[in-house]
């Protein structure tokens, strides 16, 4: 089967050639001067950051899950004020029992 | 220092796959901070200096996604002598060495203008003649995928080369 139309078939072959013939093993090139030392410290730098943002992140998960906790708690004790006890229902919604 | 010594390794890969707007030595620093970052990952399955390399062929190809792609190369952009070639390409006389160079220049510059991950891919398997299995095993692609991705690539080659013999006529 035919990849290519005809003339890119024999555009790439011709490039291949090109290719091949220019291709050179590149010279194993040393680290610039003081590359490991930027690396290693930059390294470091990025380590220290996330271990401070992993620590933030879990006080923030605390906080919000106490925050829920004492609003519900807040919610349910309002509730619970809001009801009239049973005496101050029957003092005001029927007449005095002692003297109607 | 194990930075010094994987360095000639990982900077060989990343001149080989060096997105052309991008330094090289920001690219190197790049890829020495994601091999501490995975440093915990590494199980030693592999040298040390081939799992380096995969790290920086990845960062390469990561750039390349996010490069975007020269604008379609037109008939008129082409030079007379260009133009000239590319119409003696339809001939059936064989074409002699010494237009290699041109044709190798004229096709670089057909690539530049697909996305710079084809443009990668292409040049891996239809310059440096590497197999997918290769392409596969340097990239951590699965076969299926490179596969299809190569069958993108060379779909959307043939169609810039049908634009650009179209405009010839």
């Amino acid at each position: 089967m035919n990849r290519y139309p005809r003339q890119l078939a024999r555009l790439l072959a011709l490039a291949r050639r090109a290719a091949r013939a220019t291709s050179v093993q590149p010279e194993p090139e040393p680290a610039p001067a003081g590359f490991a030392t930027r690396v290693v410290a930059l390294a470091g730098v990025g380590r220290q950051r996330y271990g401070w943002l992993a620590t933030w992140e879990r006080l923030c998960w605390w906080a919000a899950g106490t925050a829920v906790m004492v609003g519900l708690a807040a919610g349910l004790h309002a509730h619970r004020v809001a009801q009239p006890s049973s005496l101050e229902v029957l003092l005001t919604q029927s007449p005095d029992p002692l003297f109607p | 220092m194990q930075v010094e010594r994987l360095y000639p390794r990982v900077a060989a890969v990343v001149r080989m796959h060096q997105p052309r707007r991008d330094d090289l030595e920001d690219l190197m620093q790049e890829t020495f901070l994601k091999m501490f970052a995975r440093l915990e990952q590494y199980r030693g399955e592999v040298a040390l200096e081939r799992w380096g390399a995969r790290i920086a062929l990845k960062t390469c190809l990561d750039r390349l996604r996010r490069q975007r792609a020269r604008p379609e190369l037109r008939w008129s952009d082409l030079g007379l002598e260009d133009q000239t070639f590319v119409e003696s390409l339809a001939e059936e006389r064989p074409l002699p060495d010494a237009d290699a160079p041109r044709a190798l220049a004229l096709l670089e510059r057909l690539l530049a203008a697909l996305p710079a991950a084809d443009a990668w891919l292409l040049r891996r398997v239809e310059l440096e003649e590497q197999s997918r299995a290769d392409v596969s095993e340097q990239t951590d692609w699965s076969a299926v995928a490179a596969r299809v991705r190569l069958f993108r690539a060379r779909k959307r080659l043939r169609a810039a080369w049908k634009k650009l013999e179209a405009q010839a006529q």
